[in-house]
């Protein structure tokens, strides 16, 4: 019976160790086991090869390679022409036509070639979803719902220049060659980093937040007026004010309309319903003010607003009323 | 009709290359995922490697083999990768080997279609709150306390459900992936000798 004991504790570590759980002390006891003997060596490695079909299973389903090989020879063509894209996997059909199309001008005539980089600005656009985009240097941006980017004509030759207007996240692959993002009032400026830019067109301020990398923001034509972000800091610029002010960012959901994951550390219900109305473009409103303190720790990933509201309205103890397009939130409160 | 040239002194055409893109592109972000622990960079990587190895594809000879340029190259970027971001993950570094070492991943099945049918099978065995956990943790890649927030549980529910979804699986392909270890060496060993 001991031997049994000791056989499933075993297990429940080593379950632990290949979930990514295992504590430093779990780690050390770990080693500790495998330094014992020969076959306990063998067992973890005949273990490990059971989770190991298992990720190889999960890879099978999720990755499509005949996307990613669309995905592939978009990044890859030596031009791009887009239309208007209605979802984003549209971009990747019509473009395999296109870039079929264009591969054979090229082997045919070198004076095609010539014309084809020359067309001019080239525009991406996403209105009712979000739309991701392959630039030439492998960057990638993200754009949200309702913005657009200006592609500069000359990009990846000496710099990589890009105009937005609206909400896009952009991931910088390093190259030597500065990356500009350039809005209505002040300009980006990365060499290998991925940061979000928000400059939609009527707000009244822009915001810059950095994820990873180091970032430089600056008011155009007033190269005084500038600040530096690394990690996990964030811009202000006003535009009335034309004030521009470095701040920590204390957003964990700031892409979420990209990832798809909202994540609440013990956050108070005003900050949840704020984020939600944000992502989710609803409008939450608290109707007792008892409510307001009540805490909520949370994940979620890829749910709709009504499973989001269901949870809150169960750990929370919450009623959640809908009237004429406005979600009342009310209840008794919390400790 | 001459410009044709230019097209036929590439070495490696579209469709070859198409051919060895689709053939190990799965392998390979298996491959590096066991490095970083994450498939949306993995998956980066092994496009970043393909669309360098895309670029110098006139000066590569087909002859050679593309399998281990690719994972070198892999193997590389994620080493690298790894040193940038200093993600540190512990466990990977003390308890595992992050040397070069591909052997067990040669086949270029990542996963033959029997083995995914069990898994399949072994997965509807499971009751639904076991399956559920299983999925949030190993599928979607949660981390147990985020699954217990998700579905109002505690940790320590999640883990034991973990336990009894692993324990249906060590039972049931124990046996099985003896067997396929065997068969994919064999495999390999025929198509060496071939």
């Amino acid at each position: 019976m001991n031997q049994q004991n000791q056989h499933s504790e075993i297990f429940d570590l080593l379950n632990r160790y290949f979930a990514g759980e295992a504590i430093e002390s779990e780690l050390k006891r770990i080693d500790s086991w495998l330094n014992e003997s020969d076959e306990n060596k063998a067992a973890f490695n005949q273990y490990k090869l059971l989770w190991n079909n298992l990720e190889k299973y999960r890879i099978a389903k999720i990755v499509d390679v005949n996307k990613e090989w669309e995905v592939f020879k978009s990044r890859t063509s030596t031009a791009k022409t887009f239309t208007l894209p209605k979802q984003s996997t549209t971009i990747f059909n019509k473009f395999t036509r296109i870039a079929a199309a264009i591969i054979l001008f090229i082997a045919v005539g070198g004076l095609g070639y010539y014309l084809i980089n020359n067309i001019g600005n080239k525009k991406y656009y996403a209105k009712n979803t979000i739309n991701e985009i392959a630039l030439p240097d492998h960057s990638k941006i993200t754009l949200n719902k309702n913005s657009k980017i200006i592609v500069a004509k000359d990009f990846n030759k000496e710099k990589r220049e890009v105009k937005l207007i609206g909400e896009a996240y952009f991931e910088v692959k390093s190259n030597g060659k500065p990356f500009i993002v350039r809005t209505s009032d002040i300009e980006i400026e990365v060499v290998g980093t991925s940061f979000l830019v928000n400059s939609v067109k009527n707000a009244d301020a822009i915001e810059v937040v950095v994820n990873t990398g180091i970032v430089s923001v600056t008011q155009l034509n007033k190269p005084a007026n500038k600040v530096i972000l690394k990690k996990g800091e964030k811009a202000y610029f006003r535009k009335k004010s034309k004030e521009l002010k470095k701040l920590k960012n204390t957003d964990i959901n700031f892409i979420s309309w990209k990832t798809k994951k909202l994540i609440f550390k013990n956050d108070k219900l005003t900050k949840v319903v704020k984020t939600l109305n944000k992502i989710h473009h609803a409008n939450i409103q608290i109707k007792n003010v008892e409510i307001k303190n009540c805490r909520l720790t949370a994940s979620f990933v890829d749910q709709s607003l009504e499973s989001i509201l269901k949870v809150i309205e169960n750990t929370l103890d919450i009623k959640v009323e809908k009237k004429n397009n406005i979600i009342y939130l009310s209840g008794k409160g919390c400790e | 009709m001459n410009d044709n040239s230019k097209y036929i002194s590439l070495k490696l055409d579209e469709s070859q290359f198409e051919k060895i893109f689709k053939t190990h592109f799965q392998s390979l972000c298996y491959y590096a995922n066991t490095f970083l622990k994450d498939l949306d960079n993995a998956k980066e990587i092994v496009h970043d490697v393909f669309i360098n190895f895309w670029e110098k594809r006139e000066k590569i000879d087909i002859n050679k083999p593309v399998k281990s340029y690719l994972y070198t190259s892999v193997h590389n970027r994620c080493l690298n990768y790894i040193r940038d971001h200093k993600k540190f993950n512990y466990s990977i570094e003390r308890i595992e080997d992050l040397s070069f070492n591909p052997a067990a991943e040669q086949s270029d099945i990542l996963i033959v279609e029997e083995l995914k049918q069990k898994i399949d099978d072994i997965l509807k065995m499971l009751p639904e709150k076991a399956r559920k956990i299983f999925e949030l943790s190993r599928f979607e890649g949660l981390k147990y306390q985020e699954i217990a927030d998700e579905l109002g549980v505690s940790v320590k529910t999640v883990e034991a459900n973990m336990s009894k979804a692993l324990k249906l699986f060590r039972e049931n392909l124990k046996d099985y992936i003896g067997l396929l270890v065997v068969l994919i060496d064999l495999l390999l060993t025929l198509k060496k000798m071939l």
